[in-house]
């Protein structure tokens, strides 16, 4: 589900006019983009609000400073998102592995399916799956973008991002219960 | 559980989750992005940010284009021109060293006082039948030809 309120071009247009060192164009952005790229290290950072809040806000100085190097092909949302990924997958390499104790505090599976997944819950599930799986997912679910367009940003096959893909999808139905959702077609 | 839940229904309901948290999350105000900036240009020896001018954003741009990597390429890249033709050069030096003393030595066997000596040595001692030797005795002797005595 995309939670985005400007599409790729509308983003590229924006970064151009940054690149130009226009201000006024980063706090457009800024306006349009904070929330989903919050959701987005919401769910990387396994439901930290702080962290997601800190990084965030660390994105759009990044794409304050890399906007020169941008080049424009309908991808402007992707490359924000490809910033702040690099930024939540730093962070996450600068934690000590916590995947257990978040499982334990994944509610119970029964719980979970008679009401809908709680955001602190899904972004619980979505840590105990490796970095790259969660990235995938994310970026998927949450970003709204295609497999085809998650290839392309982080420069891997269509193949291995479907593969990930599935497999991580496997992992949170055994995590979050078998009912959670069951075998069929995206 | 319902009949048409599919695979992907978990990563529905985890969008749909993160989508509220998203919804209900505050919106910082920009000052924040732009005093983290000002940091950051801080932390970069930039400075303040501030609104730059004309000549300061293609000062900016020139910059720009001479990246510190790109230095490296076109130090490297040169070092490896003069790398390549100092090796040529060198060779062909001593392609020339080389071609020098094989001049010299065809000039050695040109000389017709030497020529003289290492014709005669090849002519008198590869294989000359006695008889040849006789008829071509004045050729072979040491200048006292048979005819001198006649």
């Amino acid at each position: 589900m995309s939670v985005s309120a400007i599409d790729g071009r509308a983003a590229d247009a924006l970064i151009l006019r940054i690149a130009q060192r226009d201000m006024s164009a980063l706090e457009s952005l800024y306006n349009a983009m904070y929330r989903e790229i919050y959701g987005y290290l919401f769910s990387m950072l396994g439901g930290d609000r702080s962290g997601a809040e800190d990084l965030a806000q660390d994105t759009f100085v990044r794409v304050w400073k890399y906007a020169p190097k941008f080049s424009p092909m309908g991808q402007g949302r992707a490359w924000v998102y490809r910033i702040a990924g690099r930024l939540a997958l730093n962070a996450l390499g600068n934690r000590s592995p916590c995947t257990e104790e978040l499982t334990d505090s994944i509610p119970d599976s029964s719980d979970v399916e008679e009401r809908a997944l709680d955001a602190q819950a899904a972004a619980q599930a979505l840590a105990a799956l490796t970095p790259d799986e969660r990235e995938i997912v994310t970026l998927h679910a949450v970003a709204g973008l295609s497999l085809r367009e998650i290839a392309e940003m982080t420069g891997r096959p269509l193949g291995t991002i479907k593969w990930k893909h599935a497999e991580a999808i496997k992992k949170l139905r055994s995590l979050l219960g078998e009912g959670f959702g069951r075998e069929g077609t995206e | 559980m319902k009949d048409n839940d599919s695979l992907y229904d978990i990563e529905k309901k985890i969008g749909a989750a993160v989508a509220e948290e998203c919804a209900s999350a505050p919106l910082p105000p920009f000052s924040v992005v732009l005093s983290r900036l000002s940091a950051s240009g801080r932390e970069d020896g930039e400075g303040e940010w501030t609104e730059p001018s004309v000549e300061e954003k293609a000062d900016a741009a020139r910059r720009r284009r001479i990246r510190p990597s790109r230095v490296v390429v076109g130090l490297s890249a040169a070092a490896v021109v003069v790398f390549l033709t100092g090796g040529l050069l060198l060779n062909v030096m001593l392609n020339r060293k080389e071609s020098a003393q094989a001049d010299s030595a065809v000039e050695y066997s040109e000389n017709p006082e030497t020529d003289g000596e290492m014709g005669e040595i090849g002519r008198c001692s590869s294989g000359v039948s006695d008889s040849d030797l006789r008829e071509d005795s004045d050729e072979c002797s040491s200048g006292q030809p048979e005819r001198d005595g006649e």
